[in-house]
């Protein structure tokens, strides 16, 4: 209880380091009113639009209202859309969490049984294809495989669309693209976790105690391998909501990332910051939802720190 | 004495350089890691004489000559050897120059990012307590942000220029050298030669340095290969969105965006630069797996 809640209070300052950056990266370029107008806007109009967001105010003083702001849930105006940049971002949610879901989808049903069986047989053909993926999934830049997905597929065979969505259709190809990487790294995961489950003693104790493979293999090595894998899957989750970026702009798919790079463009920074934000929290949030998870389901851990 | 000291030098150096011996021995057995090797000096080398090989201007546009298929297709010419491009840029020459601006800009910010995380490793694994906790929550607190999108933001703010690039990639990536150096640093600190040297009252500065940097640096050539093609990619992923190295200066990542929207007429254009990023990062991954096991002495002796 004590841990929970000292992580918990952990958070703070992290929010705090967080949003200090994310407010405080359009000072960078000196004045954020010339960078957010068009270049050929005129002094006054600088001028109104410094007075309008406040710019001429202490920087502290802007950033103190800022994180007001952003307690009441309230991130600034999009300039282009003049709406909220928070429901703006919001609205991008669905159709992100339906790419990472099925991208991690992807790499499940395919990482953990190929991570498991070249585990298990090692040096045969599945093991030196599970190396080959893992190391293609290294390497493998996302937008070079969505472009090799996309010719293929989409404009060669035909079969899906090559850009738009939401929609089931469109979600195969960037969530394939996706999905590859995480495979490759879910693969690799899994296979040194078993491998290492299957050094330990318990395997041994319940092989010598004469439980068949199968079982031994089902309910003592994978039950305790499985893990640390459930936990990188929970940080890739984190990296895919902003990682896809590239990928979202190749499909066309509407996802927060297709929203941010295109406020980017149009120097609309409200959106920018908000999305930034909010992908950086929700880093933090799904951080420690696993972290508290893990202590949760394994008992070693708990237990050494008491 | 002073005799005496030249011995035990040299036996020092013997040792070391037996060590590197094995490690380079252990390297070259790997058959992947030497072929990573080549392909990467092979890449590093045309594209350093990019002017002397480059048959065209990369920025030349004949449009006389766009679309051209490669040399080996129907309707390709000999002196467009991977083609030309909408515009009637040859391909190849275009290849070359970009990965001056590709390696050269992901070398760069590999090694500020090495420098700035072997700094931040060295001083928060040596010093540990309340130093060591600030900044490793700092190297979280970095990890938590979307990269790509952090990148992507600040050259947008900052103006994208070569040396902008280079800067905020290596803003992006110093985490994992400091993550990794500190907690070698932590185990470095504990053996008799920095215990012997702090008796002696050397400087801290100087057992930083002598002491404890020689010794980490081995893991953060290894860091240093994965993050260099980790850059390649960053690189080109800033680029494909606009806001790489700017125009004229061709980069890979601007020419896969070129040759997105031709894709059904002229898939050659984008064979090229992806086939070059790929074969960058991989080489590098292959070297750095090779690094990696070599210098490792329970690894080393297992060939694969």
């Amino acid at each position: 209880m004590k841990y929970i809640i000292g992580r918990l209070l952990s958070i703070i300052p992290v929010v705090l380091v967080v949003t200090f950056v994310v407010f405080g990266m359009l000072f960078l370029s000196g004045d954020p009113a010339v960078l957010m107008l068009p270049p050929e806007a005129t002094t006054e109009e600088v001028a109104a639009f410094r007075a309008l967001h406040g710019f001429d105010d202490p920087f502290l003083e802007q950033y103190g209202r800022f994180l007001k702001g952003m307690i009441q849930g309230d991130l600034g105006t999009s300039i282009r859309y003049n709406r909220p940049a928070l429901s703006l971002v919001l609205e991008r949610i669905p159709a992100t969490l339906q790419l990472s879901g099925f991208s991690i989808l992807i790499a499940v049903l395919l990482g953990i049984p190929l991570g498991t069986l070249s585990a298990l047989y090692r040096n045969s053909f599945i093991d030196y294809l599970a190396s080959v993926i893992s190391v293609m999934g290294q390497s493998m830049p996302n937008f070079w495989l969505a472009f090799l997905l996309m010719y293929l597929f989409a404009v060669n065979l035909g079969w899906l669309p090559t850009s738009g969505g939401p929609g089931i259709k469109y979600v195969i190809l960037p969530a394939a693209t996706i999905g590859f990487n995480v495979t490759a790294l879910i693969t690799r995961m899994t296979r040194s976790s078993i491998i290492e489950a299957m050094r330990e003693d318990y395997v041994r104790t319940a092989r010598g105690k004469g439980v068949s493979e199968k079982r031994v293999i089902i309910e003592h090595v994978m039950r305790n391998s499985i893990l640390p894998v459930i936990s990188v899957i929970a940080l890739q989750f984190g990296y895919i909501l902003g990682g896809a970026v590239v990928v979202e702009q190749i499909f066309a798919w509407p996802g927060l990332g297709l929203l941010t790079v295109q406020a980017i463009n149009n120097r609309d920074y409200p959106i920018v910051q908000a999305a930034v934000l909010f992908l950086a929290l929700s880093f933090v949030f799904i951080n420690l939802v696993s972290d508290l998870f893990y202590r949760l389901i394994d008992p070693r851990i708990r237990t050494s720190e008491s | 004495m002073n005799n005496k000291n030249t011995l035990t030098k040299k036996k020092n150096e013997i040792r070391v350089s037996q060590q590197w011996h094995d490690v380079i021995n252990a390297f070259t057995q790997r058959k992947l890691a030497v072929i990573g090797l080549i392909i990467f000096l092979f890449l590093l080398l045309i594209a350093l004489f990019a002017p002397i090989i480059a048959p065209h201007d990369p920025t030349n546009q004949e449009l006389m000559d766009a679309y051209k298929p490669p040399s080996w297709q129907d309707g390709g010419s000999p002196e467009y050897l991977f083609g030309t491009d909408n515009f009637g840029r040859d391909i190849l020459s275009r290849l070359l120059y970009g990965g001056r601006v590709s390696i050269s800009a992901a070398g760069f910010a590999s090694i500020f990012s090495m420098i700035f995380g072997v700094m931040i490793g060295i001083i928060a694994g040596y010093f540990g307590g309340k130093i060591e906790d600030i900044l490793m929550r700092f190297v979280d607190i970095f990890l938590s942000f979307p990269m790509v999108l952090i990148a992507l933001a600040l050259a947008s703010i900052v103006g994208p220029s070569f040396r902008n690039i280079v800067l905020i990639m290596a803003l992006t990536g110093w985490m994992t050298y400091a993550r990794t150096i500190a907690s070698t640093t932590k185990t470095i600190r504990t053996r008799e030669f920095v215990d012997a040297a702090v008796s002696i009252g050397a400087p801290t500065h100087r057992i930083l340095i002598h002491h404890i940097l020689p010794n980490v640096i081995t893991p953060a050539l290894v860091l240093f290969t994965f993050g260099f093609a980790q850059f390649i990619i960053l690189e080109s992923a800033l680029s494909y969105l606009g806001l790489g190295v700017p125009p004229p200066m061709p980069t890979w990542g601007r020419m896969l965006y070129d040759a997105r929207a031709y894709m059904r007429i002229a898939p050659w254009m984008m064979l090229a630069p992806g086939t070059a990023i790929m074969l960058v990062t991989l080489s590098l991954n292959f070297i750095g797996d090779g690094l990696r096991d070599s210098l490792d002495p329970r690894t080393r002796s297992q060939v694969r």
